[in-house]
């Protein structure tokens, strides 16, 4: 059976809402930090071979922050916040940050504080994943980089499928109400098959629920 | 005059052509690009290698992502369509450790760049040029008709600079 039998549409839609509750918690928490009011849109949920992963991107050099947050527990995967250069600045600027000139010469503290809003935003996300599915999950320590856009999605799925073909996506869009319009990111679950498959198992939707 | 189509690979994946051609891949993490050419007869490859090694225990079609198939699989596709392993150079790039704070004991990078540098030793093909290690990713485009290797990173002032090796 190839994936695409394993994860059908079903289940697909199963993994948006899940998406829904994690951003949506994600949303909250960053909306209380900045004092903002916060959207989400409704999460995609996808199955992407590796190699085509590049053909996302309308934009794949665009210089982009990214945070990563690894799972861990009873579940792997990694949770990544992205988000382009100038919306970094703002949302430091929105912190009371001072606002670095040059992202891709940052300091130690600019750097921790890109790592901070990340970890606050995936952790949330995985804390309402916890909450929902009954599994124990937790957060690992976030990982930052300031770099193109294909090349953070791409390593970070690697890391996450450890060398298999496919990586599922759970992506939404996150805007923050900002001065200027929006300050617009990516949340983005990723993960491989052996751990989607575990997750729709906790949620009564296992190879053998169809 | 035509320009040369430029053909895009992902990972894991391996492209051979004749003159013209220009071989792209984006997004090189840890991942290393390995392009080959024969000098004389303009032929060349492009393999976006993932891992160091393939596991003799996993049948995997995608012989393309390991360092030793994917070497192999440009070298043979080289000579199926004409060209000759004695004219043959590599140029390499890639093998960055993309993510600050990270506990890197694996550095996959390094280990790709380090079994990329074997398996072509091994076949006795020159490393002309390369780009790698770092911390920072980069994406190529290397053109067949004069083995320039394009090489775009992120350098400071937010801009993605190009350097040619």
């Amino acid at each position: 059976m190839s994936i695409y039998d394993e994860i059908n549409e079903q289940k697909l839609d199963a993994l948006k809402e899940l998406g829904n509750i994690g951003a949506g918690n994600a949303a909250t928490a960053i909306s209380t930090m900045l004092n903002k009011k916060i959207d989400i849109t409704v999460p995609s949920a996808e199955i992407i071979p590796l190699s085509e992963l590049w053909e996302e991107f309308t934009d794949p050099e665009e210089i982009t922050a990214g945070s990563m947050v690894e799972i861990g527990g009873e579940l792997h995967g990694a949770i990544l916040f992205l988000l382009g250069t100038e919306e970094t600045k703002n949302i430091l600027e929105l912190l009371m940050l001072p606002r670095p000139e040059d992202l891709t010469q940052i300091d130690e503290m600019t750097s921790s504080a890109i790592g901070e809003i990340g970890n606050i935003m995936c952790s949330s996300y995985i804390s309402a994943l916890s909450n929902f599915t009954g599994l124990n999950i937790h957060s690992l320590p976030p990982k930052i980089t300031v770099d193109m856009l294909t090349a953070i999605v791409s390593e970070s799925s690697l890391m996450v499928t450890e060398g298999s073909d496919f990586v599922i996506l759970i992506r939404t869009e996150i805007n923050i109400e900002e001065y200027e319009g929006n300050v617009k990111g990516f949340l983005i679950y990723l993960s491989d098959e052996q751990n989607i498959l575990k997750l729709l198992k906790t949620l009564g939707m296992g190879t053998n629920n169809d | 005059m035509t320009e040369s189509k430029k053909k895009i690979i992902g990972i894991g994946e391996y492209i051979v052509d004749k003159n013209p051609a220009i071989l792209v891949t984006l997004g090189l993490g840890s991942c290393v690009a390995v392009c080959l050419r024969d000098k004389r007869n303009l032929i060349g490859g492009l393999v976006h290698v993932m891992l160091p090694e393939s596991r003799s225990s996993k049948k995997d079609e995608k012989i393309g992502k390991y360092a030793d198939t994917g070497i192999k699989a440009i070298i043979d596709g080289i000579v199926d369509l004409g060209g000759n392993v004695k004219y043959l150079e590599a140029k390499i790039a890639g093998g960055a450790a993309m993510f600050k704070n990270s506990n890197n004991s694996l550095n996959v990078g390094a280990k790709n760049v380090e079994a990329v540098r074997q398996i072509l030793k091994e076949n006795d093909i020159k490393i002309i040029a390369e780009d790698t290690g770092g911390n920072r990713a980069r994406s190529v485009e290397f053109n067949i008709s004069n083995g320039e290797l394009k090489v775009k990173k992120v350098g400071g002032g937010e801009k993605v600079e190009i350097t040619v090796i």
